[in-house]
């Protein structure tokens, strides 16, 4: 686990090799000045989408695949879904595509199988920008948060069984950006 | 509580690997992911026949005691033998469930 930093420059500096090393398509961590917020710390998924980080976490674990911030009532995930991910399941869309239409209650099989897993959608909420189109799922345990861009290859997801997520959605919808 | 072997735990990466591709092998298994994967198969009732093997109500309990070698490697054979439809509504529904099992996996 990585600690909340102290000093933060040794952080950024060593995660900044870390992904000069393997490669900075990855998922990032960085503090950004370009918010009004000037405490709001960002992360940067595969060097393209610039998301809030959650408020008060305590520690980050960098995975290949996830970004997990440790909070004292649950965890929160910040995930991608590529192309890879879609072919794998038998979908040849783009990621963009392929969730816009399953949220549009498509009849393509991939997509309704999709959205089928869902379950039981308790509530649900939508906003569109400029660049992005957001998505809220109350599934009751689990609540996800999509965030979707016709100018990415890929759709992010926020994944936590936190009950206030609904908040982080909405610092989400305000302070995301396309680098 | 019932404990699961190591040779479970690599039977149920070798499962998961099927839906999720070979970074499941990595996967630390523990209640959380399997109470996932049993939640991963209930939200797939509609995929296969082989979802009789799930006892309902669905209980943390309950997931050890389904999960026998019978029934994994019978789903396992039937996957393998061209159940091309099943794997990929296991796939479909398993896309939502990927990075919860990677939460739950480093818990």
């Amino acid at each position: 686990m990585i600690k909340k930093e102290k000093q933060p420059n040794t952080l950024f500096i060593l995660c900044s090799f870390v992904l000069l090393f393997f490669g900075c398509e990855s998922l990032g961590f960085k503090k950004s000045s370009n918010l009004q917020n000037q405490n709001a710390n960002m992360v940067v998924l595969k060097g393209k989408l610039s998301l809030p980080t959650p408020e008060r976490y305590q520690n980050i674990l960098l995975n290949d695949d996830l970004i997990i911030f440790s909070l004292p009532e649950k965890n929160i995930g910040y995930g991608v879904f590529d192309r890879e991910d879609l072919a794998f399941i038998g979908s040849s869309k783009s990621p963009y595509n392929f969730f816009n239409d399953a949220f549009a209650d498509s009849n393509e099989e991939e997509e309704k199988k999709f959205l089928e897993g869902f379950g039981e959608i308790k509530f649900k909420l939508f906003e569109s920008t400029k660049d992005f189109e957001f998505y809220f799922f109350d599934l009751g345990i689990r609540k996800k948060i999509y965030i979707l861009s016709n100018s990415l290859d890929f759709v992010a997801e926020v994944t936590s069984e936190d009950d206030n997520l609904e908040n982080l959605f909405r610092r989400i919808i305000q302070y995301s950006n396309i680098q | 509580m019932d404990t699961i072997s190591e040779q479970e735990k690599n039977d149920f990466r070798e499962f998961l690997s099927v839906i999720y591709g070979k970074q499941a092998k990595k996967w630390n298994i523990n209640l959380k992911v399997l109470e996932l994967f049993g939640r991963l198969l209930q939200s797939s009732e509609s995929c296969s026949r082989y979802m009789d093997w799930v006892p309902r109500p669905f209980i943390a309990g309950n997931v050890i005691r389904w999960a026998s070698r019978q029934a994994r490697n019978a789903i396992i054979r039937h996957i393998k033998n061209g159940g091309r439809h099943y794997l990929l509504c296991l796939r479909a529904r398993g896309l939502i469930f990927k990075h919860d099992f990677i939460m739950a996996s480093n818990l």
